[in-house]
């Protein structure tokens, strides 16, 4: 990233500037950063290119025979051919690709094994669920692990730096699947507090009528108040517990920048102008702000895949669910468009922080 | 002048560094050696899900599989295949991060195609190939392999640019070493510390991978004890109440990860402290 | 206003066990008056003036002394009320104003926190007097500058913009932590002019922190001559310069700096200050060193009316004076 230099080793602009008037204007600043944006677009063919590539050659060149594991290894030669020819993996390296790849960039990911049904219709069905949950979880744990991140970084070597590093020692080693359970034991079992983990929806809501495919969105569009407040405390556990997996990674990023920011100068310098500790926290956290969202970025391709078996827990009806389901079926095209899609997902994600990060910082210069 | 320094750590650290190990090679001997309670992959078909007791210290599952006896048989399998994943990984990154060092267009590529694989969610990936390439444990090392490599690349590669910048480097360049001498013997043993640190983080993080995917079901053959696969025969238990089938398994989880947590935490202190 | 500092001791936890960095630092700042302290680098300029404003954090301790600001004692203070005099009465100026500058807050806003921090003013109110301030510091498009960010200016603009703010709020005292050490050196006459007539006509006290004899000699009424955390020696600018008294100040002068030249450090090293200090800790590095240097520590004491030397020495018979050279 190119960030001008802010530490002591600047080096002092000659004299003849001095007098001058500042250097960069905002609208030259602007239109730099729509270039940054443009040549952001740019890449995201080759991002396209790429997850569908690796898709592509995790049928065709892994070690193994994906008819033999799909047909088990009592099939007779006639059968392992026919499923072969089926997947098309008779025919040349070579051609496979192209036609695969011409297929994915019309939209046609092929038709499921076992259902039939086109594989996108499939991805635009459950895709969105994903994308609700993902966010909400993200949400949480970025309010939850930014907090706490900033307590412990503020503290940095006291009782509450310590309370919290226990606290993200021991979230990170609980797997993401045991904690649902777990949760599901207390809050469900043994307190009553939330309905049973399956599905979205209780059993006496009406699914709202189709249009946007966000469960939530739709509901309120829908005007339907209960159905949302169904959603909702059905959604607690779910993001809860995705939400878990994320914090010590959100509080841990938060605490090593703001603690480092604490002792930085510039705190040094807002307390000396005598800005309360709530300005100089603030301070702190603008610091530590693209560390976080450049992390978040990273955090998202592990939530994607945190979230597949989370789904399938709580019966979440989402696209990780879907795929889980279709990996262990063997179902290969829609193995190929589950790997696209969250491929594809998490690589935008990373474009589009990466652009928020420069939108937010004045000092990149956008070349 | 480093022993100094070394006794000088609080003990504290070290503690932590030997109660981890211990713990560690105590559940590992234990699975090996120890007589059992109960056959690990012989289920009591009469005895399902009992309640922790005097007879079964963990309770049975729905099989009426022992689960004391499988928690302690599971670190036996699950231990060497995250910490025999976690160590191919360290091979394999170490090697291409010290490449990495080196200037040329070659080191720049491949950390290109490293920031793009990475954005990739990995274990949906790990998941797929597992599958695909029909469900064998080598092919879960792989996975771990794919997932951690790139960690160990990039920690030696930002190791090692900071020693070469150091003089010693330059002279031994200079007087003539050949680059793979001075990638070995200049190189490596200066970042040997961050690697060991990082082998116990990853052991630990690739133990959380194979308990993933054990809990789906993917790269583990039933009966086979593991503890992914034994939460995910608890999970349907946790809603009738039955919770001991799946909490001991995901203790054993638990506490080995801190214990590896614990160690790393430890050795970095340490190691840290020696080097400057 | 003026400022009486007393007996300040300031230690360190660290790894490596404690740092005495400042062991009893006694000095006055006058009414009206501009007081450089001097010393090399690590003798305990800066940690000597955030023990005074309440800037050291955690890991260090100020183990005793007082600090008193028209009747109040900063040390003893609440942080609180500390926090109000800080940027109100007292105004600071950093060494480097692109390590204080918030870099992602556009400057109007840094103005505002900083005028919302001590008075209850609106925004347009802060901005024409930002603006104000600004042209004082002879920035010619202050709307411009006002409307940025700090990485768009010239470090002597930017310093320029740190002593506005430093001002905004006309403090009674102006401290400048070595407000010069990051700037060009035909931009660091420029500044320090500034600051001393600002300073000068608006009779205000001001201490500055310097490792350049020449800026003390330029600037100040006053010198305090800093040493591993204790002062050697405090007199007007002219007589010290003339006729220093402790040895150390003496190896300073002959060291001659010029205006704009950091101190040539001297032969051998700072003493390492791990343990609670004993005696006089500049023997090492003295000519004149008496058996009694290594056992008592020499009392800050007053040779002559407005001179104070800490030295065993029967400075005014037995240190040379300065030969001129
Ligand atoms: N936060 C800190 N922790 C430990 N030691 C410190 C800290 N701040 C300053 N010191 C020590 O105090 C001494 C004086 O430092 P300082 O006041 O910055 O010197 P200077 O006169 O150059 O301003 C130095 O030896 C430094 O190492
Ligand atoms: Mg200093």
């Amino acid at each position: 990233m190119s960030t001008t230099n802010t530490e002591a080793g600047d080096a002092p602009s000659p004299a003849s500037t001095e007098l001058m008037a500042p250097a960069v204007g905002a609208p030259r600043r602007r239109r730099a950063f729509w270039g940054l944006v443009a040549k952001r677009l740019a890449f995201i063919p080759l991002a396209l290119f790429a997850v569908i590539t690796i898709s592509f050659l995790l049928v065709s060149i892994m070690p193994g025979d994906p008819a033999l594991a799909i047909l088990g290894s009592t099939a007779n030669e006639q059968e392992v051919a026919t499923v072969r020819s089926q997947l098309g993996l008779d025919r040349p390296l070579a051609e496979r690709y192209v036609t695969y790849v011409g297929g994915v960039l019309q939209g046609d990911f092929g038709r499921s094994f076992f259902t039939g049904q086109p594989i996108r219709d499939e991805i635009v069905k459950y895709l969105p669920a994903s994308i609700e949950l993902v966010v909400m979880a993200i949400l949480l744990a970025a309010l939850v692990g930014i907090s706490i991140g900033t307590l412990a970084g503020y503290c940095r070597g006291r009782a509450p730096d310590k309370a919290v590093r226990v606290v993200i020692a021991g979230l990170e080693a609980i797997p993401g699947f045991l904690a649902g359970l777990l949760l599901i034991f207390a809050f469900f079992y043994l307190w009553r507090l939330v309905p049973s983990p399956t599905g979205r929806l209780g059993i006496v809501n009406i699914y709202p009528p189709t249009v946007t495919h966000f469960l939530l969105i739709d509901l309120i569009l829908a005007g339907d108040w209960n159905g949302l407040r169904s959603t909702l405390h059905r959604s607690m556990l779910p993001v809860l517990t995705l939400a878990l997996a994320a914090i010590p990674l959100f509080a841990k990023i938060t605490r090593t920048t703001v603690g480092g920011a604490m002792g930085s100068k510039q705190i040094q310098y807002a307390r000396a102008c005598g800005l309360s500790e709530w300005r100089v926290v603030q301070y702190a956290l603008l610091q530590a702000r693209t560390p976080i969202l450049t992390y978040t970025a990273m955090l998202f391709g592990a939530m994607v895949g945190g979230s597949a078996i989370i789904e399938t827990i709580f019966s979440w009806q989402g696209l990780g669910q879907w795929g889980l389901k279709a990996i262990v079926a063997l179902d290969i095209p829609a193995i190929q468009g589950f790997v696209i899609v969250t491929g594809f997902c998490t690589m935008l994600v990373y474009l589009v922080l990466d652009l928020v990060v420069a939108a937010l910082d004045p000092r990149i210069q956008h070349g | 002048m480093a022993s100094l320094l070394l006794s000088a750590a609080p003990m504290r650290r070290h503690v932590g560094l030997v109660a981890g190990a211990l713990f560690l090679a105590a559940l590992l001997l234990a699975s090996w050696f120890l007589p059992l309670p109960y056959d690990p992959i012989r289920p009591d078909a009469t005895a399902t899900l009992q309640p922790p007791s005097a007879q079964h210290w963990f309770g049975t599952d729905s099989v009426g599989f022992d689960v004391f006896s499988r928690t302690i048989a599971a670190a036996g399998r699950d231990l060497p295949i995250a910490f025999g994943g976690a160590l191919a990984a360290a091979l394999i990154g170490v090697f291409l991060g010290l490449l990495a060092t080196t200037k040329g267009r070659g080191s720049a590529l491949l950390m290109r195609s490293l920031d793009a694989f990475q954005a990739f969610p990995l274990l949906v990936l790990a998941i797929a190939i597992v599958t695909l390439t029909g469900n064998r444990l080598e092919m879960v090392m792989f996975a771990i392999i794919i997932i951690e490599a790139p960690r160990f690349l990039r920690l030696v590669r930002a190791e090692g640019l900071a020693i070469r910048e150091a003089r010693f480097i330059e002279a031994a360049e200079v007087i003539g070493a050949k680059p793979l001498r001075v990638l070995l013997v200049h190189l490596l043993p200066n970042v040997s510390g961050v690697i060991a640190v990082q082998l116990s983080i990853a052991t630990a993080s690739s133990l959380m991978v194979v308990a993933a995917l054990s809990f789906l079901g993917i790269g583990v053959s039933p009966p086979d004890p593991s503890w992914g696969a034994m939460i995910q025969a608890g999970a349907r238990q946790m809603t009738g109440g039955q919770w001991w089938v799946a909490l001991f398994p995901g203790l054993a989880i638990f506490l080995v990860v801190v214990c590896l947590n614990l160690v790393a935490d430890a050795l970095d202190v340490i190691l840290e402290r020696s080097s400057r | 206003m003026s400022l009486h500092v007393r007996d300040i001791e300031t230690r360190f936890r660290t790894t490596a066990g404690e740092v005495h960095a400042v062991n009893g630092v006694s000095f006055d700042v006058g009414d009206g008056e501009l007081v450089g302290i001097v010393g090399e680098s690590g003798s305990g300029k800066s940690v000597t003036i955030n023990s005074i404003l309440g800037l050291i954090r955690t890991s260090g301790t100020i183990t005793s002394g007082t600090a008193t600001f028209g009747g109040r004692d900063l040390i003893a203070m609440r942080s609180r009320d500390l926090r109000k005099i800080r940027g109100a009465e007292i105004g600071f100026i950093a060494q480097n104003p692109f390590g204080a500058l918030n870099p992602v807050l556009r400057l109007s806003r840094q103005f505002e926190n900083v005028v919302r921090a001590h008075r209850r003013l609106d925004r347009k109110e802060i901005r024409r007097q930002a603006l104000a301030m600004l042209g004082h510091v002879g920035i010619h498009q202050p709307e411009r500058v006002l409307d940025g960010y700090a990485h768009e200016l010239s470090g002597g603009m930017a310093q320029r913009v740190v002593i506005a703010l430093a001002l905004m709020l006309d403090p009674t005292l102006v401290v400048a932590d070595e407000p010069t050490t990051a700037l060009d050196v035909t931009v660091q006459k420029q500044i320090l002019d500034l600051i001393s007539t600002l300073v000068r006509e608006r009779e205000r006290s001001m201490l500055i922190i310097t490792h350049d004899l020449g800026v003390v000699a330029n600037y100040c009424d006053r010198v305090v001559v800093m040493y591993c955390g204790r002062v050697m020696e405090d007199g007007p600018v002219r007589e010290v310069f003339r006729r220093p008294y402790h040895p150390y100040a003496l190896a300073l002068l002959r060291s001659v700096p010029r205006a704009g030249q950091a101190l040539q450090t001297l032969g051998g090293r700072l003493p390492k200050l791990n343990a609670q200090p004993v005696g006089c800790l500049f023997r090492d590095r003295c000519p004149y060193r008496m058996d009694v240097c290594d056992r008592v520590t020499p009392p800050l004491r007053e040779v002559s009316p407005g001179r104070k030397v800490s030295c065993h020495l029967d400075v005014e018979q037995e240190v040379p004076t300065l030969v001129a050279g």
